[in-house]
């Protein structure tokens, strides 16, 4: 059985996607480090079997933790085993620049084993609710390989990313994949930066609206008056509800 | 002016002059890899306060830095921002 392996960095959705494509139930949350060994799972969405192997999130493939070690250190083995077919990029398409900047790691890694890759970028019904648009013809044909929009979350796009799972044979090896491996640091942040600029979403308007939410819900007094209150709340409760089951008074 | 990036005020704009001696290289790569560069500009979006890490925007990313670690990176601020 062919197979594929999902990497990306944390909180960029890989266990959701998984789940999606394999049917099963791995935990998920909407905090980085829930995946922290290997899961491995047989897509039920593909014509032909491939088994998908998810790995713990990594920002780099420099790793700095425990846990992008051996997320790095399980996709350079996997990478450059035979029967390994694809490499599915994940990123945040509402961090872009970050997640184009690993992309091109990914990549040159694949190349090197002659693997291609598909860049998939996540998260994309967050940009449509912001009006914004990621430009996926346009960024796919600049860094190379196959890019795919989809919302894990909501399935958009998860039909696309399919049909391109079906036809892995036609999957070119990556085009640029020499050239992001012989760059420096700050040759592949500059081209992150570029591509960002040129086919992801104008402005900043993605991070002012985050921001704003923050501001909201971490700076407010309301707010800070509703959790400080939704504290006093449970801890009585558990008062209220803990001392008899204990035998207190 | 040149302090450290844990003193930028929020919405105030820096320059990123240099990175200190003494920081470990596995966390200056990644520094680097973040942007946390040279020549680069800044700017702090948000001070939670309890000595919580703070949040920074460059380029179109936002990462959010503990002190120790934001302490190491000297700015030169943007004069008017």
């Amino acid at each position: 059985m062919s197979q594929a392996i999902i990497i990306g960095s944390p909180n960029s959705g890989k266990s959701l996607l998984f789940n999606r494509l394999t049917g099963l139930n791995q935990r998920v949350a909407n905090f980085p480090g829930i995946t922290v060994d290997i899961h491995t799972g047989q897509s039920i969405l593909t014509e032909s079997p491939v088994e998908l192997i998810d790995l713990p999130g990594t920002y780099s493939l420099t790793p700095l933790s425990e846990e992008e070690r051996v997320a790095v250190q399980q996709f350079k083995s996997a990478v450059s085993k035979e029967e390994l077919r694809l490499v599915i990029c994940l990123i945040d398409s509402t961090r872009l620049e970050r997640g184009l900047y690993f992309a091109q790691q990914v990549i040159a890694e694949a190349h090197k084993n002659n693997k291609p890759v598909i860049v998939v970028a996540n998260m994309i019904d967050t940009l449509n609710f912001h009006n914004l648009h990621l430009d996926i013809e346009g960024l796919s044909d600049a860094l190379g390989v196959y890019v795919s929009a989809v919302s894990a979350k909501t399935k958009e796009g998860l039909e696309r990313l399919v049909q391109q799972l079906n036809s892995l044979e036609s999957v070119l090896p990556n085009k640029y994949g020499e050239i992001y491996a012989n760059d420096s640091i700050d040759e592949l942040k500059e081209r992150a930066k570029d591509l960002t600029h040129r086919f992801g979403p104008k402005g900043d308007l993605l991070i002012r609206a985050q921001n704003k939410i923050d501001n909201v819900i971490l700076h407010s007094i309301f707010w800070r008056s509703c959790i400080f209150r939704g504290h006093v709340f449970t801890v009585s409760i558990h008062l209220y509800l803990g001392g008899p089951i204990h035998g207190r008074n | 002016m040149g302090i450290n990036l844990w003193t930028l005020e929020p919405n105030k704009s820096a320059v990123i002059r240099s990175i200190e001696a003494g920081v470990p290289e596995s966390i200056l790569h990644r520094l680097k890899e973040l942007g946390f560069s040279a020549g680069h500009p800044v700017i702090c979006l948000m001070q939670p306060s309890f000595g919580a890490p703070r949040v920074y925007q460059i380029n179109q990313s936002v990462y959010s830095l503990d002190q120790d670690i934001a302490q190491c990176v000297q700015v030169d601020l943007v004069e008017g921002a």
